[in-house]
């Protein structure tokens, strides 16, 4: 686990805030409308009615439910990538899961197509700051009802990375995994070390739809993981404060997770904190807020205790385009869910609520992950790091820029940014005095340029190619 | 700015979000032997200004929820006394009727339940059939309410098409040129609607008592 730095809340209050969410769950329930899984969470011991399908889960029933889930799991690659550890002591990164569009240099938007989808996911597959991939950008000139499918054969092709996409119904879900079998060799070696993960957003207030349960079930029959994501609509589809937000989105997260764990006990899954904010003025669905931030932090800490992997969709703007609010509203909302400690990154390159991609905002989002990631390690306070003794050679007249202690440290003190423009004014105007987003744009078509994927087997390729016809036959 | 207008009671019971209230001063204006007209008028005022305070950002959409709700039960207690009215009746029948809701597969009810509210804010009489509504549904109540707008929402690419279907049916029936369809939802756009053969969409609530009262004036003779 990471090691959380700051906490929003004081401990008694996190505490509350679970006493309240097992309230909900033990007193007025959850919906789920699937008769298996109802079937499956009364024999467990939840307190069951077939009329309304109305689940009570009582805290001892869904501590030990709980209690099942993973601590940790891997995330595999392809083609013998890295395989990084979700749960662990490193904080996971990857871009946003379904957008529809992709905004350029200027701020403009137009409709994604399958080039744009395959062009991101190599990029992301370039960048070394994104331990996975992901779906971000669904693509217009696919029939939609294989779209998904699609995309994951096009993530297959090209990132050797570990991704995470969202299926649109659990049929759909049967042939990603199908795919993912033909690639990793086997159902065996899929499971061990899975190559990718679903994230299912679940329907507020307090239920679960046949689909929702369909996904958690066949994902966990394979060894999947699944991202259970709560997504409360403040004013909405959850309360309006941030207190009976994060009661409500920890409820309804814990159900999930329950219910995961009776359909499959060890089934790998994880937590996400995914609120958003209704505008009292326009209606629109918020994503930027401050209190977004606030929100992630908090439930993230909340969430602690369960001892499940965490997940934030926090490099998060209403912004349009790469401007100051772009900016200022990702960070923030970054930094406060990374100093709580949360095990992964979502929402790198998205802008406009979770709308459009962007190339640049990716590259751009990739420096803000170095800085977080910095503010994660935290300040070593080791005795070589105290400095006691350079401060007291260095003594009231010299310097420490001769100092072996500087040298020793410098490197790791400071993370090394790629962007971040630190020259002086004439530099900068000689140099083209050119602004972050044309950097990035300059970074990201070099990447682009030089970064080779490893293509698949051609026998793999034929496989994948067969799976997506008969999923067209089948689901179109 | 202009002094501060003053309001009848049962206006002000609107402005307010006051179901209770207002619902009282209906009865009591009827029972004192005012008109139902009369009273009419002035919880059509206290919508208008809720509308005005919207518009102008002084009222958020709390607000203007309670307001339309307080309208709705005041009307409910009004609606038979006007019925005695024949002018009233007329003008009633006069309202342009609009039909909503979100298409086949689609789950999603907050964003068409704004434009539901802003519609009947504004004074259209507003039939929401609510989330997952099948083409055919949207066809047997549009004809059996007489309708003029059926609004279709959808939210997600997987059931955008829907619009589609529905737009093809209505043709196939021959009951295409009899209402306007209009579109609207995060999967929508206007080329989108262009592209089914929609008559209009709109980003937002507000665009679109915007987009419908355009359509309504525009096809007014022609339908």
């Amino acid at each position: 686990m990471i090691t959380p730095r700051l906490s929003l809340l004081d401990p008694e209050d996190a505490n509350r805030f679970h006493e309240a969410s097992l309230r909900l769950l033990s007193e007025m329930g959850v919906v789920i409308e699937d008769k298996t899984a109802i079937e499956v969470l009364d024999a467990a011991g939840a307190a069951v009615d077939l009329r309304s399908n109305i689940v009570r889960i009582p805290a001892d029933v869904l501590d030990k439910l709980i209690h099942q889930a993973p601590r940790e799991f891997v995330l595999g690659g392809r083609s013998g990538r890295r395989e990084n550890l979700m749960g662990g002591k490193e904080l996971l990164t990857r871009p946003v899961v379904g957008c529809l569009f992709i905004t350029d240099r200027e701020g403009k938007h137009r409709r994604a197509r399958t080039v744009d989808a395959s062009k991101i996911a190599r990029l992301v597959d370039a960048v070394d700051e994104y331990t996975w991939n992901a779906a971000a950008v669904y693509p217009d000139d696919v029939e939609s009802s294989v779209c998904d499918v699609a995309y994951c054969k096009i993530l297959f092709e090209t990132t050797t990375k570990h991704f995470c996409i969202s299926a649109y119904t659990p049929e759909s879900l049967s042939y990603m995994v199908e795919m993912a079998e033909a690639v990793a060799g086997s159902p065996e070696k899929l499971r061990l070390a899975p190559l990718f993960n679903i994230v299912m957003a679940t329907t507020s207030p307090m239920k679960y739809s046949k689909n929702q349960v369909g996904w958690i079930a066949r994902a966990g029959k394979v060894g999947i993981p699944v991202g259970i994501a709560s997504t409360p609509l403040m004013g909405a589809t959850g309360p309006v404060t941030l207190a009976g937000c994060i009661v409500q989105m920890n409820a309804e997260n814990l159900a999930g997770v329950a219910l995961s764990q009776a359909l499959n006990p060890g089934a790998p899954v994880y937590y996400c904190s995914r609120p958003t904010l209704l505008d009292m003025r326009t209606g629109n669905s918020l994503w930027g807020p401050i209190e977004m931030g606030m929100i992630d932090a908090a439930a993230i800490q909340v969430a602690r205790r369960y001892q499940i992997p965490s997940d934030v969709l926090s490099l998060r703007t209403d912004a349009k385009s790469m401007d100051e609010q772009a900016a200022y509203e990702r960070m923030s909302n970054s930094l406060m869910p990374a100093l709580a400690g949360v095990n992964s990154i979502a929402g790198a390159g998205m802008l406009e609520f979770v709308n459009a991609v962007s190339e640049e905002q990716l590259v751009i989002d990739a420096e803000i992950l170095t800085m977080i990631r910095r503010v994660v390690r935290g300040i070593d306070t080791d005795e070589e790091s105290m400095s006691l003794e350079v401060i007291e050679a260095v003594g009231h007249q010299g310097q420490f820029l001769a100092e072996q202690h500087t040298r020793r440290h410098h490197r790791s003190e400071f993370c090394e940014t790629r962007l971040a423009d630190r020259s002086l004014f004439n530099q900068w105007a000689q140099a083209g005095g050119r602004d972050i987003v044309e950097a990035a744009a300059e970074r990201a078509k070099s990447l682009l340029t030089r970064h080779e994927v490893e293509p698949l087997d051609p026998g793999v390729m034929r496989e994948l190619e067969s799976i997506l016809l008969s999923s067209g036959k089948n689901l179109g | 700015m202009p002094g501060p207008t003053q309001f009848s009671p049962a206006s002000q019971a609107i402005i307010d979000g006051d179901s209770q209230e207002a619902l009282q001063l209906v009865e009591s204006a009827l029972a004192s032997g005012k008109s139902a007209a009369a009273v009419l008028d002035e919880l059509t005022q206290g919508i208008h200004e809720v509308g005005n305070r919207f518009g102008t950002g002084e009222f958020f959409l709390p607000d203007l929820m309670a307001g339309a709700k307080a309208m709705k039960g005041a009307m409910a207690r009004l609606e038979p006394e006007l019925a005695k009215l024949t002018s009233r009746q007329s003008d009633s029948a006069g309202k342009a009727r609009i039909l909503l809701g979100s298409v086949k597969g689609d789950l999603h009810d907050i964003g068409r339940s704004l434009v539901g509210l802003m519609l009947e804010v504004n004074g259209y009489e507003v039939h929401d059939l609510g989330v997952d509504v099948p083409s055919e549904r949207f066809i047997t109540e549009a004809q059996r309410l007489n309708v003029d707008v059926i609004g279709l929402s959808s939210l997600l690419t997987t059931t955008a098409r829907q619009a589609e279907s529905l737009i093809g049916r209505l043709i196939d029936a021959g009951l295409r040129k009899r209402y306007l369809v209009v579109v609207g939802g995060a999967a929508t756009s206007s080329g989108f609607a262009e592209e089914i053969g929609a008559d209009g969409w709109a980003e937002n609530a507000t665009d679109a008592v915007k987009l419908v009262g355009g359509l309504l004036v525009a096809s007014r003779g022609t339908r």
